[in-house]
This record gives C-alpha cells, sequence and structure tokens, in this order.
C-alpha cells in the first residue's frame, strides 16, 4: 500500500514549502490577533454604519456585526482570512499535484513508473505528504492564536479548546481541497491546467458564498460552494461541533481521492 | 523460453490507430534490435511492455506474466532506458540513483559504483549540472544496477561520443553472456548491426520483419551499383526486381531482390561503365521495408523467399 522511497522523498522535497507556510501562517495568526485586539471593536463600529459592508463583513469573515462580538468570536475569523487559506491551499496544492501529474509533465513519471512498484502505492504515499501537509497547516492557526493571546491584554479568557471545533473543520476543507486536487491531477497531464481548474473551483465557491445574501437564487445552489460547510467564527460563537459540514467535506475528500487514486492506477502515461 | 510474448497487440489513441495486431516473441539470452522511423510503434510497443500505457486489445506478457496484471513483478526483473531520458534536476546523480535502488527496495552500490567508474561518470554532481551524454549515462546505470533479466533500451547512445559507445556495446554484450536479455530500440542501423542477434523492424504499427540479421543478410537482396556511361543512357524503366535506393548522376545504387541471372540479362542490354554486386547491409533492407507501399513490401517478401530456397537447391 504504500512505498517508503516515494514517500520520503516527495516529504523532502515538500518539507521546506510546508515549513515556510507553516511558519508564515502563525506569524500571520498573531498579527491578526494583535490587531483584532486593537482595532476589532472599532472596525466593527464602522462597519455596522454601513449595511453594504455589513453583509460583505458576515458573508466574507461569517461575523455578524449587529450583535455583540467578543475578542475570541474576532480571533476566530482568522481561518476565514485570504492570506491563511492562500498559505495553507497553495502548499496542499503544490504537494498533492507534485507526483501524479508534476512527474509526468516532467517526464520522471516514465522512469518511477517502470519501477516495481505499483502505481496505488505511489498514489497512497504522496497523498499521505499532502495529508500531513494539510494536518499540520490546519491547526497552525491555533498556535497563532495561542502565541498571540501572550500580546493580548484582555480581561476576556481566551479558551484555546473553543478553536479545536474550526481547526479541524479548517482540516476537512483542506483534505476536500487535497482530494480534488488529486483527483484532476490524476485526470489530467497538465499540471497548470490542474491547478488552474482547482483554483476555479475555490473561486467560484468563494463567489457563491459571497453572493449568497445578495441573491436568492444562489441559495439553492449554496450547496455546491465548498466553503458553505466552512463556518469557523458560527462554531467559536455557538460552541456547537460541525460534524455535517465536517462530513460532507470529508465524503468529497475521501470520493474524490478515490477517483483519483482509479484514474491513476488505469491512466496511460504519454511521453514527456 | 521466451521472454517477451505479444499477441494481437493494438493500440489506438482516439479513432488513429498506432499499433496493428503486432505478434512478437522474443528468446531469452538474445539480443534484439528494434528498428522503425518516428511514429513506426516502437515507443508505444515499449510503453504498453512496461504497462504505462494500456493496449487498447491484444496480450502482452514478460516472462510468462501478463503485463496488466504483474506489473510489479515484471518490472523488479526489467531494468528501463527511455528514449527521452528525464530526471530529478535537484538531485545528484548518486541520490538519483540511491532513490532508484530505495523504491525497488534493492541495495545496487556495488554494481553503481561499477558501471559508473565504466562509463566514467562523475556522481557527486547535481543532475542539473550534467550534460545531455552524462544524463544518457545516467540512465543506463539506473538501467542497469539491479542486473536486471530484461533490459528494454530506447534509443541508448545516441547523445554518447564512440568511444562510451563501444563500452556500452561492451556491457550490453556482457549482459547476453550472462544470459540476460536485451531489447535495443534504435535509428543506428549500424549499431544494430554490429550489435544484435535479431531485428524486429516495424512499419506504420505492424511488423514488417522478424529475423535473424544472417538470415536477413542471406536474403536474395543484393546492393547493387550500376554506373552508367552517360546519363542519357540510364534507363527510365527498371525490372520489378530492381528497388533504386539512390539515384546520382551517372548512377543508380538499389537492392535486386530476384535471380542474378535475370539481373545480367538486363544489364546485357544497358551501354553501362561498371556493375558493382554486394551483400546489402542492414540500412538497404530497411530501406526496402520503408519505400513503397504496404503491399509492395509485402510483396518484395514473397519474391525474395522462393529465390533464397531456388539458391539452396
Amino acid at each position: 500500500m504504500f512505498n517508503y522511497g516515494v514517500f520520503r522523498k516527495t516529504l523532502l522535497e515538500s518539507s521546506w514549502s510546508i515549513l515556510a507556510a507553516a511558519i508564515g501562517l502563525v506569524a500571520f495568526v498573531v498579527l491578526f490577533v494583535w490587531a483584532m485586539q486593537h482595532m476589532g471593536t472599532e472596525l466593527l463600529s464602522f462597519v455596522s454604519k454601513f449595511p453594504f459592508l455589513q453583509k460583505v463583513f458576515e458573508m466574507s469573515l461569517g461575523i455578524k456585526v449587529s450583535g455583540e462580538v467578543s475578542l475570541s468570536v474576532l480571533f476566530a475569523a482568522c481561518f476565514t482570512h485570504l492570506m491563511v487559506m492562500m498559505l495553507a491551499w497553495s502548499v496542499i496544492i503544490a504537494t498533492s499535484t507534485r507526483v501524479t501529474v508534476g512527474e509526468v509533465e516532467q517526464g520522471t513519471a516514465d522512469l518511477l513508473l517502470t519501477l516495481p512498484v505499483h502505481r496505488y502505492e505511489v498514489y497512497v504515499s504522496t497523498s499521505l505528504v499532502w495529508m500531513i501537509s494539510a494536518t499540520l497547516l490546519s491547526f497552525m492557526p491555533l498556535l497563532g492564536i495561542w502565541i498571540g493571546t501572550f500580546f493580548v491584554d484582555t480581561s476576556e479568557v481566551i479558551d484555546l479548546k473553543r478553536y479545536i471545533a474550526p481547526a479541524c473543520n479548517f482540516l476537512c476543507l483542506n483534505l476536500a481541497i487535497g482530494g480534488i486536487t488529486s483527483m484532476f491531477g490524476c485526470l489530467l497531464n497538465r499540471r497548470s491546467v490542474t491547478i488552474g481548474l482547482v483554483i476555479a473551483i475555490v473561486f467560484l465557491s468563494s463567489v457563491l458564498n459571497f453572493l449568497e445574501p445578495f441573491l436568492d437564487e444562489i441559495k439553492r445552489i449554496k450547496f455546491l460552494s465548498l466553503l458553505s460547510y466552512f463556518r469557523p467564527v458560527d462554531i467559536v460563537r455557538t460552541g456547537v461541533w460541525p460534524s455535517a459540514h465536517c462530513t460532507v467535506l470529508l465524503v468529497v475528500a475521501l470520493l474524490c481521492w478515490i477517483v483519483g487514486l482509479i484514474a491513476f492506477s488505469r491512466k496511460d502515461i504519454p511521453t514527456a | 523460453m521466451q521472454i517477451i510474448n505479444t499477441l494481437r497487440l493494438c493500440k489506438n489513441y482516439g479513432s488513429h490507430r498506432v499499433l496493428h495486431d503486432v505478434d512478437l516473441s522474443v528468446q531469452a539470452g538474445k539480443l534484439v534490435g528494434f528498428l522503425g522511423p518516428n511514429g513506426a510503434g516502437k515507443t508505444t510497443t515499449i510503453r504498453i511492455l512496461l504497462g504505462l500505457l494500456e493496449p487498447t486489445s491484444g496480450t502482452a506478457q514478460i516472462f510468462g506474466m501478463s503485463c496488466k496484471t504483474a506489473g510489479k513483478a515484471i518490472r523488479a526483473e526489467v531494468g528501463y532506458l527511455p528514449g527521452d531520458v528525464h530526471f530529478y534536476p535537484n538531485m545528484t546523480g548518486e541520490a538519483t540513483l540511491k532513490y532508484f535502488s530505495r523504491v525497488r527496495r534493492k541495495n545496487c552500490d556495488r554494481e553503481i559504483k561499477r558501471l559508473a567508474e565504466r562509463l566514467e561518470l562523475p556522481l557527486d554532481r547535481s543532475v542539473r549540472k550534467y550534460s545531455t551524454g552524462m544524463r544518457q549515462k545516467l540512465g543506463l546505470i539506473q538501467s542497469l544496477m539491479h542486473r536486471p533479466e530484461l533490459l528494454i533500451l530506447d534509443e541508448p547512445t545516441s547523445a554518447l561520443d564512440p568511444l562510451m559507445r563501444t563500452q556500452v556495446f561492451d556491457e550490453l554484450k556482457d549482459v547476453i553472456k550472462d544470459g540476460r536479455s536485451v531489447l535495443f530500440s534504435s535509428h543506428s542501423l549500424h549499431e544494430v548491426e554490429k550489435l544484435c542477434d535479431e531485428v524486429i523492424i516495424l512499419r506504420d504499427g505492424k511488423i514488417v520483419e522478424y529475423q535473424s540479421i544472417e538470415v536477413l543478410r542471406g536474403r536474395a537482396l543484393r546492393r547493387v551499383t550500376l554506373v552508367f556511361k552517360q546519363a542519357a543512357s540510364m534507363p527510365t524503366d527498371v525490372p520489378a526486381h530492381l528497388q533504386i535506393i539512390e539515384r546520382e548522376g551517372c548512377k543508380f545504387v538499389g537492392t535486386w531482390s530476384g535471380p542474378i541471372v535475370s539481373l545480367l540479362n538486363w544489364v546485357q542490354s544497358l551501354a553501362i561503365d561498371d556493375l558493382i554486386i554486394e551483400r546489402p547491409d542492414l540500412s538497404d533492407l530497411f530501406l526496402t521495408y520503408y519505400s513503397g507501399s504496404k503491399h509492395e513490401v509485402t510483396e518484395r517478401l514473397l519474391i525474395s523467399e522462393p529465390f533464397l530456397e531456388e539458391k539452396c537447391e
């Protein structure tokens, strides 16, 4: 099921980018926490004066500006920040396309796949690497919040356990992104096309998510948006585990991963 | 023992068929040349044997095992060098070979050292800094390092200098001495003629010839050079047995596939300065198979066989 040689090489080659993204994520979240403590309340009172901005804010960060917003809830918004998502997804997408489509495009698959190794072993070994990176990066915002609280002067007690559920929800979202990328990577022979397609899916998801409060028609197809299953601020506010959302994301991840596995096992490897 | 066996192997790319009912049967311990111009289907056949492509229909077996279902077991005993070999540019030669050994789960250090010395390849440099020839040497080492039972080499010497080619040929001869087998795809007819025991010639996805070099040379074909007194005396019509390969000034070069008596009778009626009749080299045979329509090729092959019998009598 697993080839140590392929796993080791993929992990070593990806380790620098995973490490850089992890450090970047922690640093950004620390800054975010600091900024929210100093400017969060003022920002919310400013936004509350403009109904349109209020809706935009609600959809992009998931924060209901009209109600009372605690610092803990504001901190949870870091999970939905574009920078956090971009850092995590860029590594996951790069890692999950490295072997399946990257080596086919580069021509090295001709050597790798003529070694005594099953294609599913290659797929599983490289999938483990992007899954490890997805897990690590999903919990980095949690570490950032924890470090950030050392620089925060507040009477409110920041309970880190409240952020475990959003981090798990983020992990499920990242696994879904990785699964989708793996699937397209196995169906296509060009890495750039694969990455472009995944970016388009994520972008369409964000557009659906963003337009939902403005257009009733969007509500009917909202379920198609991956981001509609990722609500970290609501999770922190209500304290309810997002079991249904996580299940949907995990099912998407698993289905896409299996389709990718079947496609990779059967695909014709073209010459580079 | 048959080491490679294919039965009615076909491969389509969309509606275009690139392999037509290819039946191959390569015996163990042989060095077999695989000839054909670009697009003839050599690489497609090789890639099907290695499990990189799935055949549209037909079966392919190596060591008596199906290439489709027993790929891993087959590949453990096969060494492959692709025609256009690509490596990981950031790794050194040594790290690359160690990686392949690790994936193979086999310690090949001793063989790597021996081959690197024989092919004079410095393994401590990054692959990015390797020349094309050095990359080809690295490819050869990775295909040989685990001492495979079958070597499949797709144009292995195209980027090597003549001295290094000799080293590679010697290494391949050693492989054959060990009782192992080599399938050697090449554009260089001279190389194949010098090195191989048998030749497979592929044209438009079909095998047009699969014979030992000796049998091919022994065929009724003769290389004929005719030098005319003047260009005006050169005939416009030539007998069906004569296949013109080259026409230059007052000279014809071609292959003759019929009885020699017929050739001499025809030549008597011409105003010639010189006539040379030789045994053909492989390039003549190859060009014979590749010029003209497929029908003509089949016809030529059919013509040559009875004459061979006639000659033996």
